[in-house]
């Protein structure tokens, strides 16, 4: 039986720390997107699609990760739908076992003149579940857990907003209008980040979504590097950027944002990724949802996760939102092999 | 056998020198061009560079001049879309630049369209499309529905979050032997098994050939949700839809 | 505080039973005694759930032949110990899609096949082996018996034996498993497509139309 050395930081101060790429007891195991599923909504009666839509259902859901799985943080925005949801988009809120959704095929803008923050952006209900639950988590949590909130970065209330496919016919037409937009929109993305701040957030997850599998890196560095920049800059948590798919081509300028941590997708190898921030970003990542966690066995998740401990990754997570019908024991066995790798060091 | 020198357009010889790579595909984008009026090269070059103006343009030029709409489709649009798909495949373009050409080759068909219409062309086969039920992206979709129609498919789109119940209702209205299911999550990449599940409880089935495809799927994950076929991009998704059509499964 | 129950790997999932309040029921693998058991679970505390995962269960004894585990009853087994991994997967979908209601019976281990317009008839031997059979005879029926066949063997992970025939590799018989899944096996595609490859064996196929390892 494999004796653990005993840790001796709270899991707060683990995931706070590597966010800094400081010193940890051993290496944190964090959500920067979604855990939950079906089981752990049915294990504290939190469902999908209320629990998106409740704070105490919410923050009961999200409580799990911790609780349940084992994880150093909670983060309880499991979809990526609430801002949209307080600007005016068409919702589909759908079942227990499908993610709510923006209707992208119905924009609400058309232009850059369109662009309007309401007045009332935070007061919406679906703003106010997400800092309410924060406020849950915190009093409940006290200093014991990180909670990480989540705020949508411009490029993908851009998607939301005006529609995949006129969004990105925009950027390639009329570079000024797209950064105008951009512009107008970032305001979204500081307002409910700053919210979930004064609610009790300890870092918050930034989706933007130029992904590799839709642009190429010189469009990040046109498009979104500086904007990223300023949020760092104004936000005064550490930041955790995410892009799904392919983006080792923009690591190294996701590397000088000044963000804290950038969340990866399994198709970027850990070593990889690890040499294209060289050590000017932390990394979190990156286990695989579709085959790995959702399809296979502890086994596998295990192979994955000390595949990025070797590499030096610095949080080990799920790669994004897991599938909701993901097995409980492959999302333990992430906290296991973490432990195990780190007691077949300590001897 | 046709050398690069014979192709008059001299952005479609740029085009070959500086984004196919793969010997076979040379010499096939080569024969395929020097065999083709230069009209015909100068629509596929407008295409590749996206400019919808200038291919609805000369398509319609080319149709007044007494062209055969199915030389334009074939000659102007489809093999403008090949180089679009190679250099997509190849990471020479993204997104943005493939729907600009989409959009260049939606223009062409506009007139073509009703041409071949009129004419009652048969079609090469009838293909159920949609995206799976929860997800809301369409792009690849999108795109599959536009090379496959280019190819000389009827496709019914179902468009997005389409539920299993919509799959089979489409699959018993229009009796299409092949169905395409797309996907852009990986949250909403179990829904494909969930529909083919669904097909089987209907006793489906055995009825269609089910290809899968979208950003995030793999063989590996097509083959443990029991789908007949995956296509990796939409040029992959043209050519097994042809192949899975003609060999009957 | 933690509630996750210690119960083997999850080897199937309904995520919304629709007969219960769209509760999860998950199907659990584990090892006792050698033998391989099943446990069907749901984390749902909602009323009714109990009673519906014991109706689950119940139905997999009747339509499939497990059998409850001598320690524990929640445990399901086959009579064989063995695993059968993708008919029980298939069996716990099938026990999910009845409603509580609904009085269980074993299903038939024969089947109108709209496909030939025959009745298809699986038949044990003995020892595991089952043979299937039709009530017509010609190439048609020859035909279906085989993709019946090679459906099963797919269906239950059967070792195909001659045309028409094939056993369970524990040896023991089975006869509600196949009578339940007699009605998938006249539409397994793959089964047929490995029809077609066994009869193109010795035949180059472009590298277009090779399956990956």
């Amino acid at each position: 039986m494999t004796t653990h050395p005993a840790e001796t930081m709270s899991s707060r101060e683990r995931v706070i720390a590597a966010l800094r790429r400081q010193p940890v007891d051993r290496t944190a195991v964090c959500n920067p997107t979604s855990v939950a599923t079906v089981e752990l909504m049915d294990m504290v009666e939190a469902p999908f699609p209320v629990a998106n839509r409740d704070p105490e259902l919410m923050a009961a859901l999200a409580l799990t990760g911790h609780t349940e799985l084992g994880f150093d943080s909670v983060m309880p925005v499991f979809s990526i739908i609430q801002e949209s949801s307080a600007l005016g988009c068409n919702m589909q809120w759908e079942q227990k076992d499908n993610w709510p959704t923006v209707r992208m095929r119905e924009p609400i803008w058309k232009d850059v003149d369109d662009i309007r923050i309401p007045n009332d952006f935070l007061a919406h209900p679906d703003m106010r579940c997400v800092t309410d639950a924060i406020v849950m988590l915190r009093r409940q949590l006290g200093d014991e857990v990180a909670i990480i909130g989540k705020t949508m970065g411009p490029w993908t209330l851009g998607y939301h907003c005006f529609g995949v496919e006129p969004f990105l016919l925009m950027s390639l037409d009329d570079q000024a209008k797209t950064k105008l937009a951009l512009e107008r929109m970032k305001e979204a993305t500081i307002l409910f980040g700053q919210a979930q701040i004064d609610a009790g957030a300890d870092a918050l997850t930034l989706p933007d979504h130029a992904t590799g599998d839709l642009v190429s890196a010189d469009y990040y560095l046109r498009y979104l590097k500086d904007l990223h920049i300023e949020f760092a800059e104004r936000l005064s948590v550490p930041l955790i950027l995410h892009i799904c798919g392919r983006t080792v081509d923009r690591m190294g300028y996701i590397a000088e944002t000044g963000m804290a941590a950038f969340h990866f997708d399994s198709k970027n190898k850990p070593a990889e990724s690890m040499e294209a921030v060289d050590g000017r970003i932390a990394l979190i990542g990156n286990i695989n949802n579709p085959e790995t966690l959702f399809a296979k066995g502890p086994e596998e998740v295990r192979a994955e996760v000390y595949a990025n401990l070797e590499a030096g990754v610095q949080a080990i997570g799920p790669e994004c939102a897991i599938p909701l019908q993901t097995p409980i024991e492959n999302l333990t066995e992430i906290v296991r092999a973490v432990r195990d790798w780190h007691a077949a060091r300590a001897h | 056998m046709a050398e690069l020198s014979d192709i008059a357009n001299a952005a479609i010889r740029q085009e070959i020198e500086e984004y196919i790579e793969r010997p076979e595909e040379v010499a096939r984008i080569v024969e395929m061009f020097a065999n083709a009026r230069e009209t015909m090269q100068d629509i596929a070059a407008a295409l590749i560079e996206g400019e919808h103006h200038t291919v609805d343009a000369l398509t319609a030029r080319a149709l007044e001049g007494g062209i055969e709409a199915l030389e334009v489709m074939d000659d102007g649009l489809i093999a403008g879309m090949a180089i679009v798909g190679i250099k997509f495949r190849e990471a020479f373009i993204f997104v943005p630049e493939v729907l600009a050409c989409a959009r260049a080759m939606k223009a062409g068909m506009a007139h073509i369209e009703p041409i071949l219409s009129a004419a009652g062309v048969e079609p090469a086969g009838k293909v159920i499309m949609g995206t799976v039920k929860g997800d809301l992206h369409d792009i690849g979709k999108n795109l599959c529905i536009m090379m496959l129609r280019g190819s000389g498919f009827e496709v019914i789109d179902l468009g997005v979050d389409t539920s299993e119940d919509e799959f089979i209702e489409a699959i018993e209205d229009h009796q299409a032997p092949l169905v395409g299911m797309s996907a852009l999550l990986t949250t909403t990449m179990p829904n494909m098994g969930k529909t083919i599940e669904a097909f089987i409880d209907a006793d489906l089935r055995d009825d269609v050939i089910v290809i899968v495809g979208g950003a995030p799927v793999t063989q590996e994950f097509a083959d443990d949700m029991g789908a007949d076929g995956y296509g990796k991009d939409a040029l992959d998704c043209v050519a097994l839809a042809k192949q899975l059509i003609e060999s009957g499964r | 505080m933690a509630q996750i129950a210690e119960l083997g790997r999850r080897i199937e999932l309904v995520s919304m039973d629709p007969h219960c309040h769209d509760i999860t029921i998950g199907l659990y693998r584990d090892v006792a005694d050698q033998a391989v058991e099943f446990t069907a679970f749901s984390y749902s505390r909602r009323e009714g759930a109990v009673e519906r995962v014991g109706f689950v269960n119940q139905a997999m004894k009747v339509l499939g032949g497990l059998e409850a585990s001598p320690d524990a009853p929640d445990r399901l087994r086959f009579p064989c110990g063995q695993d059968h991994r993708r008919a029980v997967q298939r069996l716990f979908m099938d026990a999910c899609k009845i409603a509580s209601s609904t009085p269980l019976e074993p299903r038939a281990m024969n089947i109108f096949d709209k496909k030939s317009q025959l009745t298809m008839i699986a038949t044990s031997e003995g020892g595991g082996r089952y043979r299937v059979t039709s009530d017509g005879t010609g190439p048609e029926a020859e035909r279906r018996i085989d993709a019946v066949t090679r459906g099963l063997v797919r269906l239950a992970e059967l070792e195909s034996l001659e045309t028409g025939a094939a056993s369970f590799p524990c040896g023991y018989t089975h006869d509600r498993l196949v009578g339940l899944l007699l009605k998938r096996a006249l539409n397994v595609r793959v089964a047929m497509r490995e029809a077609e490859a066994a009869a193109a064996r010795g035949i180059m196929a472009a590298p277009s139309q090779q399956q990956a390892p």
